[in-house]
């Protein structure tokens, strides 16, 4: 990562890891004895959930978990025995049913997606590939406002390069998945992005687009704003645009699933180590960090920090008990020596984060107001909800005031003000 | 879980560009040294105890106030130094010790840390400071009447004073050279013009302060000074006479380009600078004030709020 120079007359600028030439391989992780899952959810009684610890679940097999969850299921990558269902808090209290399963010697396939495969249509598409490698937000395909596919051949936050990984090296898979959505939801504007003067030759039957390898440029909101030419307004979505993003992984894992018949379930990460190095592996959905982390030889210590994600968007968990995730496309180990820190300190007003701001907001006026928990003025008045959530401004604040994570709560709590409104109507 | 390692959980981003508060601080000090180093040179003894009895009294007052309001010590972020350098730089060498004592009190507590400390002041400090002791002891920092007793060699007259009193024709007998050079009366560190701008350079392309600030402020000064100059050839000192005397260079790099009193944007930084050195000849000229830069500053930081309003359309606002 940049840190600062000599020279500050420029705003600091960071760009993205492109590679010339493809990597080696990824390294195989292999088969865990258990593997957690999560669904989203709260879990408030065992005994609603539509399954039991002690039940035997099928590799690939549709598992509904809550009853009315809005069309939503799991589907175990591994067959095995469920063991342990807990609930699990994420970020901002987000709550999940976390699913452990000791997983079998032999596995055994689920074939109902082998029957349904023989015609491809939106419920093909909806009803296997909610859990595959880089979650699809494949509900939003069902909706008859997308008219535009957005495939990202590349990561948005910085030294992950997973998904540019997978369009250099798994071209068939992908144009056969751009097929598939294509016959699957009848839409037919699909675009890939990559990096300027990365490939393209490869892919005919998709529109190429180029994107500036200046961070945060492969944020779908820029991407939007930049590529295609239309901005999405305060405090919409790329869908309310009827726009649709899907990761390449994704569609590698929908071109892989129809024509192998089977669901993949192994899922490309980058490690990013210590000392900065990164490495591709390959993990099936659901292992703990921890067998990454053995196999790779990296060891922890008190006080490290492990990152899911990108060092500028990810987020930082508590234990290496931690699973690969479906969306899982970086893990950043830092070593206890690298971590910086925030301070209380107030904003001094120097400017800095105006400079930066891709959104154009004016961070010095929005910390002030969300300082003082006034989200209603930080949103009406300084633009809260134009923030993409890049972490520029937290990146160069020399107060290394905390301003992601205020603009985070703030959105958060604005949401869930709003969400309590509607109940009480 | 047990066994497990405590690891370090915390919000993104998990980098950091490595700039910090004390970083900008300690480096306008170095800078400020360009200046202030040949002021000692010049005013000996006397001008090293001025400032050393500035930084370290608006050191002090700072922690006191930190006690006072039950606040973590914030002096090592090296503000309160920085204030009290400023202030030294534009006092005589021969300031009695309690106009340093109170002059530093009333930056730091009631300039800065009344409105809540570092970043929410909407004065620059101090000129807050410079401004009330300009107007309860003016007599005391009167350049003039300070220097008396000093004879440097070059004409002891503040240039200021001997333009405003005497008109173009004592403004002509300062040559440009010498101006830049120091060869002045004035402040222990705001006379030696090739340190204030070389300091300023550097604070500038490190990118401590802000060029659009410093340049328009400079570019205001000039070109009213050459409006006036070019009306009443006779009565006003030409634009170069303006640029270097007085506060203008310690103004346009030091002074105006405080961070919290001062805007952050493009175009708001060039109105300021401009309002701020076209406001500092019409004093001088037109107004009762010799130097007009303390109160040009001082009345652009009142209507800074307002210019900063104007900004750049965010991204997705609906107009
Ligand atoms: S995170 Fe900061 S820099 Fe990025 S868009 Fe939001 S306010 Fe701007
Ligand atoms: S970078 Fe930090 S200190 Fe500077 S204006 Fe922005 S929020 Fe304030």
């Amino acid at each position: 990562m940049k840190k600062k120079s000599f020279l500050g007359l420029q705003a600091p600028k960071l760009f993205y890891e492109t590679f010339k030439s493809i990597p080696p391989n990824p390294q195989k992780i292999p088969i865990p004895d258990e593997i957690i899952l999560f669904h989203e959810g709260a879990l408030v009684k065992k005994d609603n959930l539509l399954i039991k610890e002690g039940e035997k679940v099928k590799k690939g097999q549709k598992l509904s978990i809550l009853p009315n969850d809005n069309g939503r299921y799991l589907m175990p990558p591994l067959s095995g025995v469920i063991k342990v269902i807990d609930k699990f808090v994420g970020n901002f209290g987000k709550e999940y049913i976390s699913i452990k399963i000791g997983v079998d010697k032999e596995q055994e396939i689920d074939d109902q997606f082998a029957k349904d495969v023989v015609q491809i249509n939106t419920d093909l598409i909806k009803n296997n590939f909610q859990c595959i490698p880089g979650k699809p937000p494949v509900m939003l395909l069902d909706n008859k406002t997308i008219d535009r596919i957005i495939i990202k051949g590349l990561d948005s936050d910085l030294l992950v390069m997973t998904n540019q990984y997978i369009t250099r090296s798994y071209t068939d898979k992908i144009n056969k998945g751009i097929e598939v959505l294509r016959e699957g939801t009848g839409i037919n504007n699909i675009s890939l992005l990559v990096f300027k003067n990365q490939l393209s030759s490869e892919y005919k039957n998709v529109e190429i687009r180029q994107v500036d390898t200046q961070y945060p440029s492969a944020f779908p909101e820029l991407v939007m704003k930049n590529i295609v030419g239309k901005e999405v307004p305060q405090g919409k979505k790329l869908e309310d645009l009827g726009t649709c993003v899907l990761s390449a992984e994704s569609v590698k894992a929908i071109g892989a699933a129809c024509e192998d018949k089977t669901i993949p379930f192994n899922k490309i990460v980058t490690v990013i180590k210590k000392d900065g190095s990164s490495v591709l592996v390959e993990a099936i959905i659901g292992t703990p960090i921890k067998d990454i982390l053995l196999i790779q030889n990296i060891e922890l210590k008190e006080k490290d920090r492990i990152i899911v994600g990108g060092p500028m968007t990810g987020y930082a968990i508590y234990t290496d008990e931690f699973p690969v995730l479906p969306d899982t496309d970086g893990i950043i180990i830092q070593d206890s020596n690298d971590v910086s820190l925030f301070s209380d300190n107030y904003c001094i007003n120097c400017g800095d984060c105006i400079r930066v701001c891709p959104a154009k907001i004016q961070v010095n006026m929005l910390v002030r107001f969300l300082e003082a928990a006034q989200y209603v003025d930080a949103e009406s008045t300084y633009d809260l909800q134009s923030c993409i959530e890049c972490g520029l401004c937290a990146y160069v604040c020399p107060s290394k005031i905390p301003i992601l994570q205020y603009i985070k709560i703030a959105k958060f709590e604005l949401a869930r003000t709003q969400e309590l409104e509607a109940e009480n109507d | 879980m047990i066994n497990q390692k405590k690891l370090l959980v915390s919000h993104a981003p998990f980098v950091h560009y490595g700039s910090s508060i004390s970083e900008r601080s300690y480096n306008i000090i170095l800078a400020a040294l360009l200046a202030v180093i040949p002021g000692f040179m010049r005013y000996g003894a006397p001008a090293v105890g001025v400032v050393a009895l500035s930084i370290s009294t608006a050191i002090i007052w700072e922690v006191l106030m930190n006690f006072a309001t039950k606040r973590t010590i914030s002096v090592g972020n090296g503000n309160a130094a920085v204030i009290g350098m400023i202030f030294a730089m534009m006092l005589p060498a021969t300031t009695p010790w309690w106009i340093i004592i109170i002059g530093t009190f009333l930056a730091v507590v009631v300039g800065k840390e009344i409105f809540g400390g570092i970043g929410a002041n909407p004065f620059n400090p101090v000129l807050v400071s410079f401004a009330m002791i300009m107007l309860s002891w003016g007599d005391l920092i009167d350049f003039n009447a300070a220097l008396i007793h000093y004879d440097l060699g070059f004409n002891m007259a503040y240039p200021l004073i001997a333009a405003k009193q005497l008109g173009t024709m004592a403004a002509d007998t300062y040559s440009i050279r010498d101006l830049i050079l120091g060869l002045q009366s004035g402040g222990i560190g705001s006379t030696f013009g090739i340190g204030i701008i070389v300091g300023g350079l550097y604070l500038i392309i490190r990118g401590f302060i802000r060029w659009e600030i410093s340049i328009s402020f400079l570019l205001g000064i000039f070109i009213t000074a050459s409006i006036f100059k070019y009306v009443q050839p006779n009565v006003y000192a030409c634009p170069f006479f303006h640029l270097f005397t007085g506060y203008t260079l310690i103004g346009a790099f030091y002074l105006a380009t405080e961070d919290s009193s001062s805007p952050a944007n493009f175009i708001p930084m060039i109105i300021y600078g401009a309002g701020c050195g076209i406001m500092t000849v019409l004093i001088r000229n037109i107004g009762a004030y010799v130097d007009g830069v303390v109160f040009a500053v001082l009345l652009m930081n009142l209507i800074n709020p307002i210019i900063d309003k104007i900004r750049p359309r965010a991204l997705g606002k609906v107009k």
